[in-house]
C-alpha cells in the first residue's frame, strides 16, 4: 500500500481518498479504521496511571465481577470501557467473541486445543490460554478460513 | 427463565405426542389390542419425559460449566428421574438383569454421545489450526 499525504493551503478540511484495483478486505479494513479514528484508543488503567493499549497487543478482553480487563502477555490491566463498547470497537481488528464474557483476538493465536472435558482451549502467542465456548466456535471458524489468506500480506 | 422452561417444555410434548402416535399405529397395523388403563400410563410417562428432557436441555446452557459437567449432570438427573418411572409405568420389571440392562444402555447412549461430540470438536479444532499456521 502507497501512502501518498498532501499538505496545502487550498484544502478547507481533511479529507482523504482510496485508490484500488478492486473492493479487498484491506480497503475495507482501511476505510472501518479511519471512520472509528476518534473511538479507536483503549486506555487501560494500572496503579492508577492510565495507558494506552495498542489493540495488536491484547490477546483478549474479558468481564469478570462487572470489570472489564484487557489480557496482554499474560497480564490483565482494567479497562474502563464496556464488553460491547469493546466488542464494536475490535471487531475491525480480527476479534470475535470467544463467550459470554470474553472477546478474543483471532490474530494472536497460535493453536487450538480440545480439553478433556469438552472445553475448546485457545493458546496464544504470548503463552496465555482462554476456553471458546461452543456457541462461538463456527463463527470464530468462519472467520480463521475467510481470513486465512490476509494474513502477514 | 420460566417461560423458557415453558417453551421447551412443549417441545418435549411434541416429541412424546409423535413417539405415541407412531406405537399407536405399529399397536393398530399388527392388530395389538391393549387396554385403556396401560395406554393411559404409557402416554402419562411419555409426557413426563418430554417435559422433562425438554427443560433439561438448559443444562447446556450453563455456561460456567464445563461439557463434560453439564453431561455428567444431566445424565445424573435424568436416570434418578427415568428409572423410577421406567419401574412404576412397568417399562423395567424391577429385577436385577432387566435393571442392570436398563441402566447400560443408559450409559451407552451418554458415552456415544460425548464421543460423537468430543470427535466432531476435535476435528473443527484441526481445521482452525490450519487456518492458524501462519507461514
Amino acid at each position: 500500500m502507497k501512502l501518498n499525504i498532501d499538505i496545502n493551503e487550498k484544502y478547507e478540511e481533511t479529507y482523504v481518498t482510496i485508490h484500488a484495483k478492486i473492493w479487498t478486505k484491506e480497503v475495507e479494513d482501511l476505510v472501518k479504521k479511519l471512520n472509528q479514528q476518534s473511538l479507536r484508543r483503549i486506555v487501560g488503567v494500572e496503579n492508577e496511571k492510565s495507558i494506552l493499549l495498542s489493540p495488536d497487543e491484547i490477546d483478549y478482553v474479558y468481564a469478570r465481577n462487572r470489570k472489564v480487563f484487557a489480557s496482554i502477555h499474560k497480564h490483565s490491566i482494567e479497562v474502563n470501557m464496556k464488553l460491547y463498547e469493546l466488542e464494536q470497537l475490535l471487531t475491525s481488528y480480527e476479534f470475535s467473541r470467544f463467550s459470554k464474557s470474553v472477546i478474543g483476538n483471532l490474530h494472536n493465536i497460535t493453536r487450538f486445543e480440545l480439553a478433556f472435558n469438552g472445553n475448546l482451549c485457545v493458546f496464544f502467542e504470548s503463552g496465555s490460554k482462554e476456553y471458546v465456548s461452543r456457541k462461538y466456535v463456527h463463527e470464530i471458524k468462519q472467520k480463521l478460513i475467510l481470513g486465512a489468506g490476509n494474513h502477514d500480506n | 427463565m420460566i417461560i423458557e422452561v415453558l417453551r421447551r417444555s412443549f417441545f418435549g410434548l411434541g416429541f412424546s405426542a409423535f413417539f405415541i402416535f407412531i406405537a399407536l399405529t405399529i399397536m393398530m397395523l399388527q392388530g395389538i389390542e391393549a387396554p385403556v388403563p396401560i395406554i393411559w400410563s404409557n402416554m402419562l410417562g411419555s409426557m413426563v419425559m418430554g417435559i422433562y428432557f425438554g427443560s433439561a436441555s438448559l443444562l447446556f446452557d450453563i455456561d460456567s460449566w464445563s461439557p463434560l459437567k453439564q453431561t455428567v449432570i444431566h445424565f445424573l438427573i435424568s436416570i434418578t428421574v427415568w428409572l423410577p418411572l421406567a419401574i412404576f409405568i412397568g417399562w423395567l420389571p424391577l429385577e436385577p438383569s432387566p435393571l442392570l440392562l436398563g441402566i447400560g444402555s443408559f450409559v451407552i447412549v451418554y458415552v456415544l454421545f460425548w464421543y460423537g461430540i468430543q470427535m466432531y470438536f476435535k476435528k473443527i479444532a484441526k481445521e482452525m489450526n490450519n487456518s492458524v499456521k501462519k507461514p
